[in-house]
């Protein structure tokens, strides 16, 4: 255990020591919000699968599959992956090419309306609060895990680490951090996964061993899944559930400040293609193999009190101690990273999107992010000191509300010349309070609606027809004006720069690389689960 | 069976998205290139 706290130590040192250095470099606002816009496709794949997964697709995410949803999880992530496709395609590099600085401050350029960027602002701040505190959580949990300290004192640690990074580093440290920890966990869970395959008697043995295993979840390795962990009473239902959080979680990547906002990093329009075309590849197939660990686990020991520490229990218990240290310090800094990202994109949003106010410099402007930053993480520490609900529960909650609320706004405001701002503000604003009133009555299992609001009626789907609705209405009621119109017209203008033939040929090669993955993903199912579950081979 | 279509799904969801990003940049760097060509030629 003291190999343990001395990673994490270490991990925690570093992960500051870094923030500290590179915050030396941030001179202005734009550095420290989109990292001078400059990053290369590794450094914006890197901070794009960091921020996905955080700490969440390491604990929940896990829990939720060693609890028997193992293929509810990979049908999910494999139609989440196409957001990181279709989702730049639609969206990410048009908020590219506005030079904003935030998603907020893109709806009020975009609708020359300073309405629209305060209620993109509300709803950003409540959705990265809820996703702030999950990771909170998430990381906490790991450091009690670790440390035996109690909960509040874990929280309250990793409040004043990831605060403190924030307030330096901004996001170009985030970023740096994001791809040494990319890198870190990538290459450390790649030999933890292995060793706790092996432990359970390796890879061939592995569906052998589940078939026989008496004390194995309901339904694991069936399509569906296990249907009570969908919340569902039938297969159908259990299907629905991962296809509707998979529609929610593309529109997620498509849309959401903490994937959709990176893109405003990039250092051009292809950049963000071809770092798309990498998260997509590892969300199916990287994933995949961390779940194959998971489930793994459950050959070893199946009685796990708290799932969603069961990569955390092999961590420490089943994997030489080295690389145990190297996986949870990489999670615990990819969580602190999170924090971070979701901190700062939190105080900028609240000094400048709510309320229009004139800065005398750069600096104060940064200043007075900062003081909001630490009022917000404060709010997000008592919240997480109460224990409202799991890791995974709370950052898909996080997720879902911005998806209902932005998919019409974000997605028209590029593909329609038509909606105009009013349109696009009652759109936000009937997603929002329509998804958080039917996701209430679900959540708090008030009936008949818990039992109503599902499948094709899943609260997600009730706030974007909502939406739609109200982005069509106001659009009728109040039409685009000129100055709008002046904007979209040239927001689909693609900067001459960036129109190089070699450039073009360079993202049809990640187009090959996906197809090839999808195929070689395919042949591994077929063959090492599909076929011999059923008996053909 | 549903295994089996399962596997065919999760595989074809990449294999979707790489066909979606081939064909938006093919088209994209055909017109714009072309869009660069005629602009060059009527500025000469």
């Amino acid at each position: 255990m003291t190999l343990f706290i001395v990673g994490v130590i270490v991990s925690f040192s570093i992960f500051l020591i870094v923030g500290l250095l590179v915050g030396r470099t941030v001179k202005s606002a734009d550095d420290y919000y989109v990292t001078g816009r400059n990053a290369t496709t590794l450094f914006l794949a890197g901070t794009l699968f960091v921020s996905m997964l955080s700490v969440n697709g390491f604990t929940g995410d896990q829990g939720w599959v060693y609890s028997g949803n193992l293929t509810s999880l990979v049908l999910l992530n494999a139609i989440c992956a196409i957001g990181y496709i279709v989702g730049p395609l639609v969206f990410g590099r048009y908020l590219r090419r506005t030079r904003c600085r935030t998603m907020p401050e893109y709806f009020g350029m975009r609708f020359s309306d300073l309405r629209n960027r305060r209620v993109a602002g509300v709803i950003t701040i409540v959705s990265i609060t809820a996703y702030l505190l999950a990771t909170y959580t998430g990381v906490s949990i790991l450091l009690q895990e670790l440390t035996g300290l109690p909960f509040w004192a874990c929280v309250m640690m990793v409040w004043a680490a990831s605060t403190g990074f924030t307030f330096y580093a901004g996001s170009k440290g985030v970023i740096v951090t994001d791809l040494i920890m990319f890198l870190v966990f990538m290459g450390g869970s790649v030999f933890v996964c292995y060793f706790i395959i092996q432990a359970q008697g390796g890879l061939s043995e592995l569906m052998p061993n589940l078939i026989a295993n008496p004390y194995k979840p309901e339904g694991l390795l069936n399509y569906h899944g296990n249907i009570p962990g969908t919340g569902a009473d039938s297969a159908f239902g259990s299907i629905m559930y991962s296809v509707t959080l998979g529609i929610v979680w593309m529109v997620v990547f498509a849309v959401s400040p903490w994937q959709a906002g990176r893109n405003l990093m990039a250092k051009n329009e292809h950049v963000i293609l071809r770092a798309g075309a990498i998260c997509a590849i590892l969300t199916v197939m990287y994933l995949l193999f961390l779940n194959m660990a998971s489930i793994s686990v459950l050959n070893i020991n199946p009685h796990l009190e708290d799932p969603q520490r069961v990569l955390i229990w092999a961590s420490i218990n089943v994997v030489p101690p080295l690389l145990g240290v190297l996986l949870l310090s990489g999670i615990m800094a990819a969580g602190l990273s999170s924090d971070s990202t979701f901190l700062s994109v939190i105080g900028f949003s609240a000094t400048t999107d709510l309320v229009k106010r004139e800065f005398k410099s750069d600096k104060h402007l940064l200043s007075s992010s900062r003081k909001i930053m630490l009022g917000v993480g404060v709010i997000a520490l008592i919240l997480t000191l109460m224990g409202l609900a799991g890791v995974r529960i709370i950052a898909w909650f996080a997720s879902e509300v911005i998806a209902s609320s932005w998919l019409v706004a974000g997605v028209g405001s590029v593909v329609s010349k038509k909606l105009s701002s009013t349109g696009a503000r009652w759109a936000m604003m009937s997603g929002f309070i329509s998804f958080m009133i039917t996701r209430s009555l679900v959540g708090l299992g008030i009936q008949p609606f818990a039992a109503l609001f599902v499948n094709f009626l899943h609260p997600f789907f009730i706030g974007v027809a909502i939406s739609l609705l109200f982005a069509i209405l106001g659009s009728r009621l109040h039409p685009i004006t000129a100055a709008e119109k002046e904007f979209y017209d040239k927001m689909m203008v693609i900067p001459a720069s960036e129109v190089v033939a070699k450039e073009y040929a360079t993202d049809r090669k990640f187009g090959y690389l996906l197809v090839a993955a999808g195929v070689v993903t395919t042949t591994l199912l077929l063959f090492g689960w599909a076929l011999p579950f059923n008996g053909y081979i | 069976m549903g295994e089996i279509i399962f596997s065919f799904v999760i595989g074809g969801c990449l294999v979707l998205a790489g066909i979606i990003l081939i064909v938006a940049s093919s088209r994209e760097s055909k017109r714009e290139l072309a869009r660069l060509a005629d602009s060059a030629e009527t500025s000469d």
